[in-house]
């Protein structure tokens, strides 16, 4: 039995899916392990918030439980649910949008704001580390929304371009270009905080 | 200035090693030659370093149990019939007959029995039988058309009250006023 469970969790997300779609749901236990902190730390690059990042990865995987019979094996299993998380993370950033939810950053003209601290961080965001988080973080948020989008796939999830290409549905020239801008973008703004960054 | 527009579009590809040789070869030469795209690509080396040192943030601990609690909780409102019918729109309509049927019985119950309530001691106008002075249930007797007076002198008071109820006279005007409302409404 535990051979069993070992040579399971050896298997490629789409033999994975396949097992599950065929009424293994231990499968999808195991897919559940493989994606949730990546995906997680996905949606938080996304939106700032981890209760929210939680919230839109949890429905992620609500939906390939209820629809997994709509995955075709021909797609990378990553690409798709990569881009149900995507989705629901734009979604959600639309939605707040639309409720107008205050934030200090609507009060300053100056440029060196700074989010209300995440208070689910803990002591330990009084720290230089953290600090240098918070600032990187707002940069990705300050970006325009394709620029941003490429940038955390690609420097922060770290996946290839011919994958954001698919997930983003964009072709791979769009994709390369919009990573060399969201950078030369992001570079700009962290260079007004160059020396809280000690760069 | 122009050809430094022309190398900057591709400075990420040659910061991730995605350049062919040869235009490697002439980036590389560009560099050597302009301290301003040197910078540039110096700034962006740091910017990509920066991003990768970000800490990933994890799911909580609880992650994958809420998950399940969510799929079970899925599974049953989807599989339960009762659920499954009374979907929101259902439960709206449903519940707007319910409240309509009760409205109605209600309706025709109140329209029946107001004159009761009002008259405990008469006889419904339905009923066939009329309690005497002892309130004593006895049956009477249906007057012909022309309005015979029956022989007994009891029966007829108390038939004569009845009358003065269904032509609306003295108290019970306002109850048969209603009930000819409620009839005429219908």
């Amino acid at each position: 039995m535990r051979e069993k469970t070992e040579n399971r969790e050896q298997l490629t997300d789409e033999d994975l899916m396949f097992e599950f779609q065929n009424g293994n749901n231990y499968a999808f236990d195991i897919l559940v392990k493989r994606y949730k902190d990546q995906l997680v730390n996905f949606a938080y690059r996304f939106l700032g918030s981890r209760i929210d990042a939680e919230d839109v990865v949890q429905e992620t995987f609500l939906r390939v439980y209820k629809k997994k019979s709509a995955y075709k094996k021909i797609a990378k299993f990553s690409t798709w649910i990569y881009t149900i998380t995507g989705n629901l993370a734009k979604t959600e950033l639309r939605r707040r949008k639309r409720r107008k939810i205050f934030s200090l950053s609507n009060m300053t003209q100056d440029d060196k704001d700074f989010d209300i601290p995440d208070t689910e961080r803990g002591p330990e965001s009084t720290t230089d580390d953290a600090i240098k988080e918070k600032i990187i973080e707002n940069a990705i948020k300050s970006l325009p929304k394709k620029f941003k989008e490429m940038i955390i796939l690609r420097d922060i999830q770290e996946l290839s371009y011919e994958e954001i290409s698919n997930i983003a549905n964009i072709p791979l020239g769009t994709v390369k270009s919009r990573i060399n801008r969201g950078r030369l973008k992001l570079q700009e703004i962290l260079e007004e905080y160059k020396d809280e960054l000690e760069i | 200035m122009g050809n430094c527009d022309n190398f900057k579009k591709y400075f990420s590809d040659y910061l991730d090693g995605n350049l062919p040789q040869k235009l490697k070869i002439n980036i590389e030469n560009h560099l050597g030659d302009c301290t301003e795209c040197r910078e540039l690509i110096r700034g962006l080396k740091i910017t990509r370093n920066l991003l990768n040192s970000l800490p990933e943030v994890k799911a909580s601990s609880d992650f994958e149990s809420r998950l399940r609690e969510r799929i079970i909780g899925t599974e049953c409102s989807e599989s339960s019939p009762v659920f499954s019918f009374l979907s929101t729109k259902m439960a709206v309509v449903s519940g707007t007959v319910i409240v309509l049927l009760c409205v109605a019985i209600g309706s025709f119950k109140f329209g029946v029995f107001t004159k009761n309530d009002v008259q405990p001691n008469m006889a419904p106008a339905i009923s066939n039988e009329i309690p005497d002075n002892n309130l004593n249930v006895v049956p009477i007797k249906k007057t012909n058309r022309s309005g015979a007076q029956p022989p007994n002198r009891l029966l007829t008071e108390k038939l004569s009250q009845i009358d003065t109820t269904d032509t609306g006279n003295g108290a019970n005007d306002k109850d048969v006023n209603q009930r000819i409302k409620y009839i005429k409404g219908k």
